[in-house]
């Protein structure tokens, strides 16, 4: 114990003594372990730790799926789904939700729009939660016609019912219905929507919903020993049934079955993975810096071991010497590397890589023993080669040649060279990858959205169905309401919309309609995105007329039907927007009347940016006002966000209990959109930027320590006629060797593992060859200029100095 | 009356103290050596022979007054310049031979005429020719750590002279052998010597020095004989 306590004693003195070696293999480490803490952490938190339910592998998620129209992850219809729970045994429970939103008027406060679900009865048994007062649903409960009861968040019954128990059977506002609350669900559980804090019960009776009417989402928990493939084989064959029964709503129609988990995760996962991939190589250039520098001093330590070892140090005492020094390095190292990474993962969650939940949690104990446990691994990583190295020196020699001629041997130089071969190669797949990245969110970036995101104020309103029970009222509320806020000083125009572009209001619609002239049948039908928008809404959002006209105020409930659709649909189903006009459509699955194409507008991106442009349809909100829940769009004539309160304030006027949500600018809603990507590319490129400095630095450090080495060499070959060039080629040629060989590996590398992060890509190919050179030029140049300097310094040598260094 | 191979004129080194003050190494040195001449420079520790001989050898530029070699004058020669005549006329002898530990013998041989710029054919048959005339064919592909301090200094030499330069500049040359080896490379130094290479050797042994035709006395930087 007591030798320990001096090794490390002595540990800590050599490294004081060596402060600037010390402070670089510190802040490489911290570095490499910071980000790499943090990142796990994230990866830990998202995609490996389970979710917070019972049994969570059992949860299932479906999506409806139609190849042949290119749906991948479609909602579902209720009749299907009732078929399903009816006729599928793998699943033990299974349940119909819808998420949105709701005004909740407690008592004593004002009404506040808070997210809600609206769920069937099995909802909770298909999770494995239980609430922590009161009870979930019962089945009756669920009928058409029972009394309307609700769960509260726990967070929601904190805030607005004081945790007060007593809350269980109390009645209260949700939407403008009176709803008994049953119970309160525990902290922390928040699902669907991961900020959901109200569950009403979801009443529905599939005889009276249409088959093709899939608006809603669902879950189910499989039975104990059912595997998810069962399930899924017995959904599809029901499916098959199905679609021959209901041919003409069903046809091509199946659904995908995910384990919940997979599901939630399934966008954020490839950027994660990427991720983790780009920090643990990080690390390992950390490792290998650091490896590199130990090498180097442990050879410049030679004689001091050989002196050890000479007076009775064993080689197991000086490999924990050397090891205890290493150790406390990367102790220290990840200390701060620890800090480095809660700095990192509050960064993380402020860069949206990520909206889900778990982020939230930030780092944890595991977090910390990540942290610990790459510490001890990367010290015993780095500190064992220079300690085997040291433990086989030989006495004799060492000792003769006083510890300064000749340098350090051919395996010490050889581990050296391999280091940095490893450590230029993973560099270059770093680079490489962050370039693609960097390229892709370029191309992104030009993308044109199809509308002027500058200058427009966007928030929803949604009035209760309970209050503006008829379409006519909410059409009067939101003509009212536009022309009032047309009224506001700074605004130039506003439109209602039921769902913005870049998926602004975080809902859409799709229907399928028929041209003029063909069969009303499934066969005939096309797909295409659905709008309601009042007057103005092109305009507004800026939106280009390409024919037609706009939708006007006299396009009303009794005046004759019309649509207005987007150069996409025109092109496709009608030849062209000056063919279209004039034409009529059947949106036959809803209305049983034709509407005539009055007007031909610009495509739009609906989704994301990377997302192909879809047929879109508008329709005027006064001749379907269906929708209570719209979208306002204000484009104003100052900064839009200064308009807010003024906006809201005519809301209000109209309704004094009807709160305005998602407020954000269109601007927001575009950052949104690409906000994964950006954080993704931000994030490697900072971490390939930190690899490229690591390498540069330990390219550098190699070549100095080389040269230092060196010196005798020199100088003779200085006396012996080298000129300045020869020398500079000589020391240059060695480092570029090196750095040559590492590109090579790590292009070969590039090649296999660029492949990873192709569904990241956007408009470049993972094998872009501009991309490769370009990177291929700039780390050559980082490795050229990292050999230059300690190349000049040995050319300009004194032979005489040099040549005095026996 | 043909000029020196060396004419040294009031040649002064000395290396900066601190403020303003200087400890002087070499002392208004004037000198003379004719081509052909076998010069051993001898003195105490300290005294400046080492220093004298990277001077002559232009590894060092620190130095004032007056120096021409083959009727070149050094003083004013740009390094690069200093370099080239460098190579073209001196060979140098290390006390511990300097070869290059990772380089074999035929290597070590070939390094300085790669460095002036020899075509690779005129480097084979300029590196065969040494090997065989100084008897070491058979270690040509052996490394400086596999020969004895002897064979090393041999093949030393044998790199000084390979690019014919007209000067051999010697520091120590016997330093680290035995008397036996030290005699033969003596032998050797002589035999270049009568075959019209001028040397210049910094020695401390009487010895050594007998095998030449003029000594040079230096102490405390001073040319005293």
């Amino acid at each position: 114990m007591e030798t320990l306590l001096q090794d490390i004693r002595f540990g800590g003195r050599m490294l004081l003594k060596n402060k600037g070696f010390t402070l670089v293999a510190i802040a490489t480490l911290a570095l490499g372990i910071g980000a790499s803490t943090a990142i796990f952490s994230v990866v830990d938190a998202v995609l490996l730790r389970p979710l917070p339910y019972a049994n969570p592998e059992r949860i299932v998620s479906f999506d409806a799926i139609n190849p042949s129209a290119g749906i991948t992850d479609g909602n579902l219809s209720a009749p299907d789904f009732f078929d399903w729970q009816k006729r599928c045994d793998a699943l033990e429970h299974s349940a119909l939700f819808v998420s949105g939103g709701a005004i909740l008027a407690p008592e004593k406060s004002e009404p506040v729009r808070v997210p809600r679900a609206v769920v069937t009865s099995d909802f909770f048994p298909a999770l494995g939660v239980q609430p922590v007062l009161g009870r979930t649903f019962r089945a009756e409960e669920a009928k058409a016609g029972a009394e309307p009861v609700a769960l509260l968040g726990n967070n929601l019954w904190r805030r607005f019912f004081n945790s007060d128990p007593s809350v269980i059977g109390q009645r209260t506002s949700v939407s403008g219905r009176m709803v008994t609350v049953l119970g309160v669900m525990p902290a922390g559980f928040a699902y669907p929507n991961g900020d959901t804090e109200v569950w009403t019960s979801l009443q529905v009776n599939p005889a009276k919903e249409a088959r093709d009417n899939r608006s809603f989402e669902a879950i189910g928990r499989l039975k104990p020993g059912a595997s998810l493939t069962q399930a899924q084989t017995q959904l599809s064959a029901i499916n098959a049934q199905l679609a021959q029964q209901f041919h003409e709503t069903n046809k091509g129609w199946d659904v995908h079955l995910y384990r919940l988990q997979d599901r939630l995760v399934r966008e954020v996962r490839p950027s994660l993975l990427a991720l983790l991939g780009a920090v643990f190589f990080l690390l390992l250039i950390a490792c290998a810096n650091v490896a590199n520098l130990l090498l180097a001093r442990a050879a410049a330590r030679r004689r001091e071991i050989a002196l050890r070892a000479a007076l009775g140090a064993s080689r197991a005492r000086v490999w924990r010497q050397l090891l205890t020094e290493s150790l406390l390095l990367a102790l220290v190292g990840g200390g701060l590397g620890l800090l480095l990474s809660i700095w990192l993962a509050d960064l993380l969650a402020g860069l949206g890589l990520t909206d889900l939940p778990q982020l939230a949690s930030g780092l944890d104990q595991r977090a910390v023993l990540i942290s610990l446990a790459l510490s001890l691994f990367t010290g015993l990583l780095f500190g064992a080669a220079p300690a085997w190295q040291a433990s086989r020196l030989d006495l004799n020699k060492t000792l003769n040649e006083g510890g300064r001629s000749g340098g350090d041997g051919v395996s010490s130089r050889r581990s050296r060279d391999l280091l940095l071969v490893a450590e230029v190669a993973l560099s270059l797949v770093l680079l490489l990858g962050a370039a693609l990245l960097i390229k892709s969110f370029q191309h992104l970036r030009d993308v044109r959205p199809g509308f002027n995101s500058a200058g427009v104020l966007t928030m929803s309103v949604s009035l209760p169905y309970a209050k503006y029970p008829e379409d006519a009222q909410r059409t009067q509320f939101f003509s009212q309401l536009v022309d009032r806020v047309r009224t506001v000083p700074g605004v130039q125009a506003a439109a209602a919309v039921l769902s913005l572009p870049l998926n602004g209001s975080n809902y859409s619609v799709g229907r399928a309609f028929v041209p003029e002239g063909r069969p009303q049948t499934a066969e005939a039908e096309g797909n295409a995105n659905y709008f309601v928008a009042t007057p103005g809404y092109f305009q507004t959002v800026q939106i280009p007329l390409l024919a037609g006209r706009d939708i006007s105020p006299n396009d009303n409930a009794k005046s004759p039907m019309v649509i207005v659709i987007n150069q996409t649909m025109a092109k496709r189903y009608f030849g062209s927007p000056a063919q279209s006009l004039g034409k009529h459509l059947t949106v036959w699955r809803d209305e049983k009347f034709a509407r005539e194409i009055v007007g031909v507008v610009g495509d739009t991106k609906d989704t994301t940016l990377d997302a192909p442009i879809e047929p879109q349809m508008f329709v005027p909100y006064a001749q379907n006002a269906t929708w209570g829940a719209m979208s306002l769009a204000v484009r104003a004539a100052i900064e839009p966000t200064a308009l807010t309160a003024a906006v809201r304030e005519q809301v209000l006027a109209l309704d004094k209990g009807e709160p305005v949500y998602r407020v954000q600018t269109m601007e927001e809603v575009l950052h949104k959109s690409t906000a994964t990507r950006r954080a993704a590319m931000l994030l490697l490129s900072a971490f390939a930027g930190a690899a490229l400095l690591l390498a540069g630095v330990g390219i550098y450090g190699v070549m100095a320590y080389s040269v230092s080495q060196r010196t005798r060499e020199i100088g003779i070959r200085m006396a012996l006629g080298a000129q300045t060039g020869d020398v500079l080629r000589l020391i240059v040629r060695q480092g570029m060797l090196v750095a040559g060989a590492g590109a090579a590996v790590g292009l070969l590398a590039s090649l296999f593992l660029s492949r990873a992060i192709g569904t990241l890509l956007y408009d470049v190919r993972a094998g872009d060859p501009a991309t490769y050179a370009e990177i291929l030029f700039l780390l050559i140049a980082v490795a050229f200029t990292a050999c230059y300097w300690p190349a000049r310094r040995a050319a300009k040598l004194n032979p005489v100095v040099a040549l005095s260094e026996q | 009356m043909t000029a020196p191979l060396i004419k040294l004129n009031h040649i002064e080194r000395s290396y900066p103290l601190g403020k303003q003050q200087f400890t002087y190494v070499l002392r208004d040195i004037n000198l003379e050596i004719e081509e052909g001449d076998f010069v051993s420079v001898m003195g105490p520790s300290g005294a400046g022979k080492s220093t004298l001989l990277h001077l002559l050898g232009m590894h060092d530029f620190g130095w004032t007054g007056e120096f021409f070699l083959d009727e070149t004058p050094v003083h004013r020669l740009k390094p690069k310049e200093r370099t080239t005549l460098r190579n073209e006329q001196v060979g140098f002898v290390f006390q511990n031979y300097n070869l290059l530990d990772d380089l074999t013998v035929y290597e070590n041989l070939d390094i300085p005429l790669s460095y002036r710029r020899y075509s690779k054919s005129e480097r084979t048959a300029l590196v065969a020719d040494t090997l065989d005339r100084f008897s070491i064919v058979g270690k040509k592909d052996l490394y400086p750590r596999q020969l004895s301090g002897g064979q090393q200094q041999l093949v030393s030499i044998a790199r000084a002279v390979i690019a014919k330069p007209k000067l051999i500049l010697a520091d120590e040359p016997t330093g680290n052998l035995h008397s036996g080896q030290a005699e033969e490379i003596m032998q050797l130094f002589k035999k270049l010597n009568t075959e019209g290479t001028t040397i210049i050797q910094v020695t401390h042994s009487e010895t050594n020095a007998a095998h030449g035709n003029r000594v040079i006395q230096l102490r405390d930087g001073w040319i005293i004989k």
